[in-house]
């Protein structure tokens, strides 16, 4: 789900989503002259200016570690820092090296553990501030879960022509039990 | 300047130059017409643009990519008034359209040639009133003035982005879970990532003013049609071109463009004619404001060769809005000087990055 400016608005039904994410516009417009959805119940999406809501994604205990891996599209140059909690913790308990888009090396990182076990229950997230240099005008940053080379899911955030061209975001996933077996 | 009231600005000295256009060409006044205009080198003429309008100077100009750039010119009509354009250009890159939304840095680096290509489309009528249609690819295999490309700046670039991110990171990383948002930081954070903010924009700034002349080669190949009569029925292929500028950096405040364009050309008779333009162009002056002098020479297949001394002005109203201005004298094989002028005013979706 991407994120969106307006605190509150009336989501659609998920049948509909697909065809309306097809809409040009606002990502649930609706296509003129179609017949306009029934309106789903009225929710919240918490969202920073650029930012996504916590998305939760579910992992195979028994597979291997997890990984994920940070990218930036529209080759936007851009600075990230992740950051992971385990269940409970008060403060993050997996602080990795700051990476950067620049370098040739793979912003893919292993998370602590020997099995997905290890990893259920944990936090992720990705601080990321991108230097929106058009063209293109707009920016997309995902943050993406793997394993056993399997990709489980992702959260993103992106925009068009943001008025500030230098941007912070926070990318962030919650990693649940309920995987692929 | 607000940037409505500059297009306003813009807009109304196009119609003072349409008026003044023929004018000029009588009355020697280019001096006092020019002193208020200086220019932008990074214009990206298309290159199908300069195939279909009548340019006495068909020097291609390297420039910085832009995804869609049109241009208009010959706004002034047969009384000197103004008219609507005859010609229309639109140059895309298609590529970073198609690829845009998945590219990452590296791969920008490592394909940029592919990337920052071009292909241009331009229509128009000729003095005959006959329709044409032009269509040209252009590339950049080097642009020093690219800041993706520029190792330095995105080092000095990525410094600052990340003290921004690890003034979030370190709000973060001492307490529990965000709630997907991002912490409300302190006054004293808060003001140094303002500091940081502000400290991109002056290096974008610096990065511009630094390469406005800096090394750049551009190659074009384009071919031109035309058609019978102001429908454009009967399209046929009346010339073939290639272009191949280098651009020198004179210190800082000048540039020098070292260009040739060789052509094959359907005569009137409907047989073919080689061509070929060489010419050097010198520019002094800032990145929004320019003057420029130039020397060129044509030689054709059976046709005596012509001289151009030409100089002129340019001006970037704002990131999106510029004109050129120029005259000059040419001579036709041992006939005297003519005297020309041109005012084109162009159009492109808005540049680097600016707060």
């Amino acid at each position: 789900m991407r994120a969106c400016n307006t605190p509150v608005f009336r989501e659609p039904p998920q049948r509909f989503r697909l065809f309306l994410t097809g809409a040009i516009g606002h990502p649930y417009s609706v296509a003129r002259g179609a017949r306009a959805p029934r309106a789903g119940p009225l929710r919240c999406i918490p969202s920073t200016p650029h930012g996504a809501p916590l998305k939760t994604i579910k992992i195979n205990p028994a597979g291997g570690p997890i990984t994920v891996h940070i990218s930036s599209a529209n080759a936007h140059p851009g600075t990230y820092q992740l950051l992971g909690w385990d269940p409970g913790a008060k403060e993050a308990t997996w602080v990795p090296n700051p990476g950067n888009f620049d370098t040739a090396v793979d912003d893919t990182y292993q998370l602590p553990g020997a099995s997905g076990k290890d990893s259920v229950g944990r936090v992720i997230a990705a601080v990321v501030t991108l230097n929106v240099i058009p063209p293109p005008q707009g920016y997309e940053t995902r943050l993406e879960v793997f394993q056993d080379g399997k990709r489980l899911g992702h959260n993103s955030a992106s925009g068009k022509s943001p008025a500030k061209k230098t941007l912070t975001m926070l990318l962030q996933v919650n990693l649940v039990a309920g995987g692929p077996q | 300047m607000r940037p409505l009231a500059r297009i306003l600005a813009a807009a109304a000295a196009v119609v003072a130059f349409a008026g003044a256009g023929n004018a000029q060409e009588t009355a020697l006044k280019v001096d006092s017409l020019a002193s208020r205009y200086r220019v932008d080198f990074a214009v990206p003429e298309s290159p199908a643009f300069s195939l279909i309008k009548t340019e006495e100077s068909q020097i291609l100009r390297p420039s910085v990519v832009r995804e869609v750039a049109a241009a208009a010119s010959n706004f002034s009509g047969s009384e000197g008034g103004f008219a609507l354009p005859k010609s229309f250009g639109l140059e895309v890159a298609p590529f970073l359209l198609a690829n845009g939304a998945r590219l990452t840095l590296n791969e920008y680096r490592n394909k940029h040639v592919l990337y920052t290509s071009r292909v241009s489309v331009a229509t128009g009528r000729d003095t005959a009133r006959r329709a044409g249609l032009a269509l040209a690819l252009r590339i950049n295999p080097i642009n020093r003035a690219d800041p993706r490309l520029n190792r330095k700046f995105i080092a000095a670039l990525n410094d600052s982005l990340a003290a921004i991110t690890q003034v979030y990171a370190a709000a973060l990383m001492k307490g529990p879970p965000p709630n997907g948002s991002l912490p409300k930081l302190n006054a004293a954070d808060s003001t140094r990532v303002e500091r940081l903010r502000s400290s991109i924009d002056t290096l974008h700034a610096v990065f511009e003013r630094s390469t406005w002349n800096a090394h750049a080669w551009d190659i074009a190949a384009g071919v031109r049609a035309t058609g019978r009569d102001s429908l454009g029925n009967d399209l046929e292929v009346g010339e073939g071109s290639l272009w191949s500028t280098y651009s020198i950096p004179m210190k800082k405040w000048g540039q020098l463009l070292v260009g040739g364009k060789a052509s094959a050309v359907r005569e009137y008779s409907d047989e073919w004619a080689g061509e070929f333009r060489g010419g050097v162009r010198g520019y002094a002056g800032v990145n929004r404001y320019k003057g420029f002098l130039e020397a060129e020479a044509l030689g054709r297949s059976a046709a005596a060769p012509r001289w151009l001394l030409n100089g002129g002005v340019e001006a970037r109203f704002t990131d999106s809005v510029w004109s050129t201005f120029s005259a000059g004298l040419n001579w036709e094989g041992s006939g005297g000087a003519n005297l020309s002028s041109r005012f084109t005013l162009s159009l492109a979706a808005p540049q680097v990055g600016k707060k």
